[in-house]
């Protein structure tokens, strides 16, 4: 992965195939103590104990499409390779919680990418999920969720042309400099 | 400098978006699937579902709901989209770069001609 922000798609993918309905996504830039702060809260299925334990390692899969799993492993690395954690919490039938955080100025982690792309492909492919993100930089915070923008719209889905429009200039103008 | 837009822009937008939606809620849709795994992300589907949605825009393209799937073991052919038309077959598509999406929209969802050389299956 080129980007981190293709990573974040991709571990709220895990989310989504677990079957969550509500997803909570943080991100969080601490420029004064270098910090890059990310997590993934969801509500779906959850992971037994057993598979929590291979989580990092990429030869172990549930899924019977492929022998390989490599998300989490494809993200440990980079976050392993800037020294920093990873913490994955997780409760059968309750949820997931996922908690990255890695020095923002390390040489080998990626560069953020297009934020906005990852966050307007999350909430067209997927009208029907409930997300809520929360973007903070240096104490100015950028946040809204799906469930508000439904609400507003009384019934008109969130992957209609016109509100497809509007979300693209809405996370681009509020995200574009992140 | 002009104001960023808010959630309130949203309610100018409702009522127009509302007409379309009656109009149209008694045809079917056309369908686009992004493959969304993992090798499909890394291989670009992102850039191929943004490609995607803003041709959807420029064409003013109101009748196509575009939807994500997951990895369908056919990591090779990443990334891969699915075309469903209105009353024809489902097309797999492989590789499609954003710059074949634009083609596959214009050529199959406009025009309705199977973009043949970057097929990967029919059903």
């Amino acid at each position: 992965m080129k980007e981190l922000s293709l990573h974040l798609l991709d571990l709220v993918q895990n989310s989504i195939e677990a079957g969550a309905r509500n997803i909570y996504i943080e991100m969080k830039k601490d420029l004064e103590n270098k910090k890059l702060f990310l997590k993934i809260k969801d509500d779906g299925k959850g992971i037994p104990p057993e598979v929590l334990e291979e989580l990092k390692n990429p030869f172990f899969t549930t899924r019977k499409t492929r022998k390989v799993g490599l998300g989490i492993p494809l993200f440990w690395e980079v976050v392993r390779s800037c020294n920093g954690n990873l913490n994955v919490r997780s409760e059968v039938g309750k949820g997931t919680e996922i908690i990255a955080e890695v020095p923002y100025d390390c040489i080998d982690l990626p560069p953020l990418g297009d934020i906005s792309g990852t966050i307007l492909s999350l909430i067209v492919a997927n009208p029907d999920l409930n997300l809520n993100f929360k973007f903070e930089k240096n104490g100015d915070i950028f946040e809204f969720s799906t469930e508000d923008l439904k609400r507003e719209l009384n019934g008109i889905p969130l992957n209609s042309l016109e509100v497809i429009s509007f979300l693209k200039k809405y996370i681009y103008e509020n995200l574009g400099g992140w | 400098m002009s104001k960023k837009l808010t959630i309130e822009d949203l309610k100018k937008i409702k009522e127009k978006a509302q007409a379309d939606l009656e109009a149209r809620s008694a045809e079917g849709k056309d369908k686009i699937v992004v493959h969304m795994g993992t090798c499909g992300i890394a291989a670009g589907a992102r850039e191929t579902l943004l490609a995607i949605l803003d041709e959807i825009e420029k064409r003013n393209l109101k009748n196509v709901v575009v939807t994500q799937a997951g990895c369908i073991g056919l990591c090779e052919y990443e990334p891969l989209i699915s075309v469903e038309k209105v009353g024809s077959s489902k097309v797999l598509y492989k590789h499609v770069t954003p710059e074949k999406a634009r083609k596959i929209i214009a050529q199959h969802i406009v025009n309705g001609q199977i973009v043949t050389e970057d097929v990967l299956s029919t059903e």
